[in-house]
């Protein structure tokens, strides 16, 4: 049984006046993963918090299904959590530490041990069942807190920062797999990290979080591609931001984008289905490094000096400074030859331009 | 050697156990030790031949007289006439201690147990309290419950008698001094293990697992403070025990802990007898100690560390 979560204006103000949440609002659709994700202080792990019953709200509301839970206890709400300490009891094994869940809600024994078991095998832990956990590695350790998460089937599964605390193989190693046993149990997740890699791969929504506000909620792609705000824009990856005039007269087939190192024109009709809202003034455009190419024809967009170049293996980044000054980075082909002070031409890729708001 | 020229001998990478030679420095501090620990131990000697001796030695108080002479004259206990029968070792005088003091040994027993219950409640409940909750006066709190120790045993048992002196005649009044002696003890253990290591996100581990109150005590609460509670009740026992200062003034004759009767024996009684009620004490205490280290393993070496 797999719960939708409701979260209603939820206020946590401090005492000593720290605003952690100001005011969210959010549903986190059933029996998919919702990320939550947002530099430290954003009031992620607050939410999360609230929401197992280890916090309590200054004021708002936690739905389960519509049924209120925002003054029931953590063990009444039939949630498992993960920590990124992971938490696991030092005084019991492993078999006993993911028999717990199912222990406390007197399960029978022999129940206890079939379920375990297979719980277990899931997570690719079987042969340690009857090791102390401070003989685990902290990826066994992780696995074994998410088996005793899920084996008692709860209805929602909360996840704090699981994989901060694992060197970056592992975690990339541990995501892929917590992705994958996510979408085999199906059940409703709610997933926190300062990562937003992680963040993208693992959640089916995507809520990125800022001092307590929500900064937009979305697909991964959408985040991604179609960003709210400047903040939104930098957090989720590279983006170079310029200042843009739109001119939605002066063209007869499309709109004019003036910015300082040049001047596109967008077929209206692009415009009208991508960005409705765009209207006639001052915007921030947006382009991501991977969407700009060495010009090779007779369209040129803009020119950049070369200052720096870093190799990375799959492609180049490619720092530099537009005509008027503007530092753009971008990436391109891992083979492309470029140096120090040459001054290249680049054409963007209009079908990912994207507009933000100016702040 | 590392002086940095080239061609310079590379340091070992393995360490090899160094063999000193022996030393002057060796022999001096090996003479020392014997010395102190000669000095400490001859005074347990001297006591455990004292209590099987027949001589009539160390004093007035062997030969016939003091409070004590008269039960021993009619028991037909006495120096010389042990010397008849039994020749130059008796066990005589310990016959007489247990005879007249053995029911102290019961009650100090009865009164360490209490208090290592007692305690144990108080502490873990207490502790828990202490530490996860922040209320104003907390820290004033903790002072408190350790200000006993500092103030003389003589002081704790008039307070004591002063405020519950209806239960004058009850053991009870003893268990209350030797709470208050005891419980600073258990309570720094358990407060001192639950701040070391993040136990209360076990406790929000295994409550987000649905486990309440009773279920979080039983499981995470006390199987994790097992090793503080052990060598809280190591501290509990050996003071309960040996706890004179305040037991001197809230025992009666009917009430006697193991501690206020030697003093009896060493006040009333000859030599031999204290000798054999010292002997009787030590036989008591340090088997138990023994037991409870053998128990708890690997926690007595913090024992030493914390008293």
């Amino acid at each position: 049984m797999s719960y939708e979560i409701r979260i209603k204006n939820l206020r946590k103000v401090y005492p000593d006046g720290t605003v952690a949440l100001a005011g969210v609002d959010l549903v986190c659709p059933r029996s998919k993963t919702t990320s939550l994700v947002g530099p430290s202080g954003s009031g992620k792990s607050t939410i999360l918090k609230i929401v197992a019953g280890l916090l309590d709200a200054s004021s708002g509301q936690v739905l389960f299904e519509g049924r209120d839970v925002t003054y029931l206890p953590p063990e009444k709400r039939n949630i498992g959590m993960v920590f990124q300490s992971y938490a696991l009891f030092p005084n019991m094994t492993v078999r006993e530490n993911v028999e717990f869940g199912m222990l406390v809600r007197r399960v029978s024994a022999a129940e206890r041990r079939r379920r375990a078991e297979e719980a277990l095998e899931t997570a690719q832990i079987a042969p340690l069942a009857n090791r102390r956990i401070h003989q685990l590695s902290g990826g066994q350790q992780q696995r074994v807190a998410l088996a005793r998460a899920v084996v008692f089937q709860p209805d929602i599964l909360l996840l704090d920062e699981p994989l901060s605390a694992l060197d970056a193989k592992i975690r990339v190693e541990l995501r892929n797999e917590l992705a994958r046993l996510l979408r085999q149990f199906g059940i409703t997740a709610v997933y926190v990290t300062h990562d937003q890699q992680e963040a993208m791969s693992l959640g089916d929504q995507v809520v990125v979080l800022d001092k307590g506000e929500i900064m937009q909620i979305g697909a991964p792609y959408e985040i991604y591609s179609r960003p709210a705000n400047d903040f939104v824009a930098r957090f989720v990856g590279s983006a170079n931001l310029f200042e843009a005039h739109i001119d939605v007269s002066g063209h007869a087939d499309g709109v004019v984008v003036r910015t300082r190192f040049g001047e596109v024109v967008l077929e209206r009709r692009v415009v009208d289905a991508r960005w409705p809202d765009l209207a006639h003034g001052g915007v921030n455009l947006m382009c991501r490094p991977e969407d700009v190419r060495l010009a090779d024809g007779d369209e040129v967009h803009a020119r950049m000096r070369v200052v720096e170049r870093i190799f990375l293996g799959d492609r180049i980044r490619v720092i530099g400074e537009t005509e008027p000054g503007d530092r753009i980075v971008i990436e391109i082909d891992n083979a492309a030859t470029v140096a120090d002070g040459e001054v290249i031409s680049i054409v963007f890729d209009m079908e990912k331009l994207h507009f933000l708001p100016r702040q | 050697m590392n002086d940095g020229t080239a061609g310079s001998t590379p340091m070992p990478v393995i360490a090899t156990k160094s063999r000193r030679p022996f030393s002057a420095w060796t022999a001096y501090s090996a003479a020392v030790s014997l010395i102190l620990i000669f000095a400490v131990v001859t005074p347990v000697l001297i006591c455990l031949w004292g209590s099987f001796t027949t001589l009539s030695t160390m004093g007035a108080a062997s030969t016939l007289s003091g409070a004590g002479w008269e039960t021993q004259k009619s028991l037909g206990i006495y120096a010389s006439g042990a010397r008849e029968t039994t020749g130059p070792f008796t066990l005589l005088w310990y016959a007489y201690v247990f005879e007249v003091y053995g029911h102290t040994i019961g009650l100090s027993f009865k009164l360490a147990a209490t208090s290592i219950l007692v305690t144990i409640v108080l502490g873990v409940f207490g502790g828990y309290g202490l530490v996860r909750y922040d209320f104003p006066g907390k820290a004033l709190l903790e002072e408190i419950i350790s200000i006993p120790l500092s103030l003389p045993g003589i002081s704790i048992a008039v307070a004591l008698l002063g405020t519950y002196g209806i239960i004058r005649d009850s053991w009870t009044i003893i268990l209350f001094g030797h709470l208050l002696y005891t419980l600073p003890f258990m309570l720094q253990s358990v407060t001192s293990t639950l701040r070391s290591y993040n136990f209360f996100e076990l406790e929000r581990a295994a409550a987000s697992l649905g486990a309440n109150w009773f279920q979080r005590l039983r499981y995470i609460l006390l199987p994790n403070l097992r090793h503080a509670i052990i060598i809280g009740s190591l501290l509990v026992f050996t003071i309960s025990l040996g706890e004179f200062n305040a037991s001197f003034l809230l025992t009666t004759p009917i009430n006697l802990t193991l501690p206020a009767s030697l003093y009896d024996t060493y006040t009333n009684d000859s030599f031999q007898v204290s000798s054999a009620a010292t002997s009787v004490f030590m036989l008591v205490v340090i088997p138990v100690l023994m037991a409870i280290q053998f128990m708890g393993g690997k926690e007595m070496k913090e024992v030493g560390q914390a008293a």
